[in-house]
Parts: C-alpha cells; structure tokens; sequence
C-alpha cells in the first residue's frame, strides 16, 4: 500500500512536470494538475474494475491519494503567485498590436495555423484587428480587439435596454420546480392560470417552462400532447 | 483552510497506515516462515508428529488472515502462498524428509516475497 501511495505522489509530480514542459498546446481548457488527475482517475478505476484478481484498495488508494494532491495543490495555488506560475505557467501575449510574436509562439510551440485556427474559432480572420492575443495557462487564446473593430454595444449607441433578467425553469419535462416558481414570486394558482390560457390541462404535459424577471414566460409543449 | 488540513492530515493518515500494514504484513509472514522452519527442523529430527502439528499451524494462520491478505495483497499472490504451504504439508504427511525440505523452500521463498514486495525500497518503487 505504501508503495502505491509514494508511486502515485512520484507519478504525479512526473506527469505535472511533463506537461509543464510541454506547453500549453496540450492542455485544452485543463489546468495542468488538473489534466493529470482527469487522465490518471479513469485508468486508475478501470484496473481494479477490470481484475477481480486485484484489491479494489490497489484502486482506491491511488485515487485517493491523486485526491489529496489535487486539493494541496490547489491550495498552494490559490495562495502563492509563485507556485502558481510554477505548477500553471503564466499567460503569454502572442499577438501585439496586430503583430505576432514569433518568439513566444515558439517557445509556446505554436504553428501559425494552429493560432489561425484558434482566431478563427473567434470568428477573427484578420489578424491586424487584434490588438492583444493571449495564450492563457490552459490553453486557450484570448483575444481583445482595437476598440473600432469590437462590435457595438448599446451603451456606446445610446439606446435604451429592457434588462430580462435570466430566465428560470418552472416546469422541466412535467416536473413543477416548486423552489423556482417560489423565487420568482410565483405559486401554483398563477401556474395553473398560465397552464389554463394555453389549453393545457396539467404540468405533465409540459416539456419545458421558464420565466424571467419581466414574467416573460417560454413555453414548449411535449410532442405527444399537441 | 480547514479543508486542506484535513486532506493533509487525511495523506499522512494514509502513510502512517500504509506503513503499519507493512509492519503487520511482515509480521505475519514472518510467523508463517517460523513456523515453517520449526515444522521441518522436526521433520529433519524424525519427529513428525510435530512436524505436521507446525506445518498445520502455518497453513491456518495464512488461511485465517485471508481477509485481511485479500484487502491488501493481489488475490494470486495469496492464493500462491497457500498452494506453497500445501505442497509443503504434503511432504510432511508423506514423510518424505529432502522433498520437504525442497517445498519449505519454496514456502518461505513465497512468504518473503510476498513481504518484500510491500517494504518501501527504491527497487520496490521503481
């Protein structure tokens, strides 16, 4: 047992350090410590799953154990910049301005395609309109554009907002959301009502209700009942 | 915080038991190559009655811990080992003294194995 739990701590640490070095372009939206104990969990449990031959402890300790390193560091994160730019990397501007910078798209072992790609999923195509592109520590790229090339936002119009509010669920697929409807400000006998001007005789017959902060309500009837 | 140092605790917990189950491991396998080794001093001695009362003695106390050698050990491993004692009580019954000694062999071969598998060493480790 003590030799699974100083295995799975070496492991760890191999595995974090790796993937540090590898880069960013092998993550995809997971921290890298958290990318290890995503990747090693599953193939932890299979083993045991798979070998009634094996003690389900050879299983769950390691899982454990990966548990325990996962949330120590974590914590090391969250209170210390240091080891986190340690254990996550720092996030690095590629593009400047509208320039690439070569120099970290090559430490970063990135191709232009691949930041190509990434712009793309963006919806950007020219590169020029960017002003700042950043490879965050997991991965992805954020962008921020010159100010004339960021769409309008009804403030910089000045054109009036009806803020909505978000809508909330009060039936999902028949089921009544009791606690929703009450946060709301809503109870049954309005339910009832609304059921009652749509020609529905009960909440079963609802696939999906939502109401929002301006009683906007959205309204899908199961297929069987139309 | 509060988390955190109980997960803290919660892995060095999990050391300290590791590390007691070495000692118990050892502790048992130990007991059973003992026993062994008294089972065939007898027989070499002639006095077989007590050697198949120790030979006996070692099968029962590996089978007696078998939940505990399930929870903890790869369930061949244990199975092994016990074959091992069996062979070995097979010579003792038959009174057969230099195939006796040739199945202890392999008994406490096994039992040792099956301790030094657990010891925390850097062959072990690795």
């Amino acid at each position: 047992m003590a030799i699974a739990i100083i295995r799975t701590l070496i492991l760890y640490a191999a595995i974090v350090v790796s993937l540090r070095i590898m880069g960013k372009r092998q993550l995809g939206e997971l921290e890298p410590a958290e990318l290890v104990v995503a990747v090693l969990i599953s193939d932890l449990a299979a083993h045991p799953l798979q070998d009634i031959g094996t003690p389900l402890l050879y299983g769950l300790i390691p899982v454990l154990t990966l548990l325990c390193c996962e949330v120590l560091i974590t914590a090391g994160v969250v209170k210390s910049i240091r080891f986190r730019a340690f254990i996550c990397g720092k996030p690095n501007v590629i593009i400047h301005q509208g320039k690439i910078i070569q120099k970290e798209m090559k430490k970063n072992r990135m191709t232009p395609d691949e930041l190509s790609e990434q712009l793309r999923k963006k919806n950007i195509v020219d590169i020029s309109t960017v002003k700042y592109g950043i490879l965050e520590t997991d991965g992805t790229l954020s962008t921020v554009l010159y100010t004339d090339q960021a769409p309008l936002t009804p403030k910089q119009m000045n054109l009036p907002t009806n803020d909505v509010g978000y809508p909330v669920i009060v039936i999902n697929n028949g089921r009544v959301i009791s606690d929703n409807l009450q946060k709301m400000g809503f109870n049954e006998v309005w339910l009832k009502k609304q059921l009652k001007n749509r020609n529905i005789a009960a909440p079963r017959d609802v696939y999906l209700m939502t109401v929002d902060e301006s009683s906007r309500i959205y309204f899908a009837v199961k297929d069987n009942c139309q | 915080m509060k988390k955190e140092i109980f997960i803290g605790c919660f892995l060095v917990l999990m050391l300290a038991a590791a590390i007691v189950n070495i000692h118990f491991l050892t502790k048992l396998t130990d007991n059973v190559v003992n026993l062994i080794e008294d089972s065939e001093k007898y027989a070499g001695q002639g006095d077989w009655e007590t050697a198949e009362k120790k030979a006996e003695e070692a099968a029962r106390l590996w089978s007696d811990s078998d939940t505990y050698t399930h929870l903890v050990l790869r369930h061949p491993e244990v199975e092994t080992a016990m074959d091992a004692i069996y062979g070995f009580m097979e010579e003792i019954y038959a009174k057969e003294e230099g195939a006796a000694k040739g199945a202890a062999e392999a008994a406490i071969s096994r039992m040792q194995s099956i301790s030094a598998i657990e010891q925390i060493k850097i062959g072990s480790i690795f």
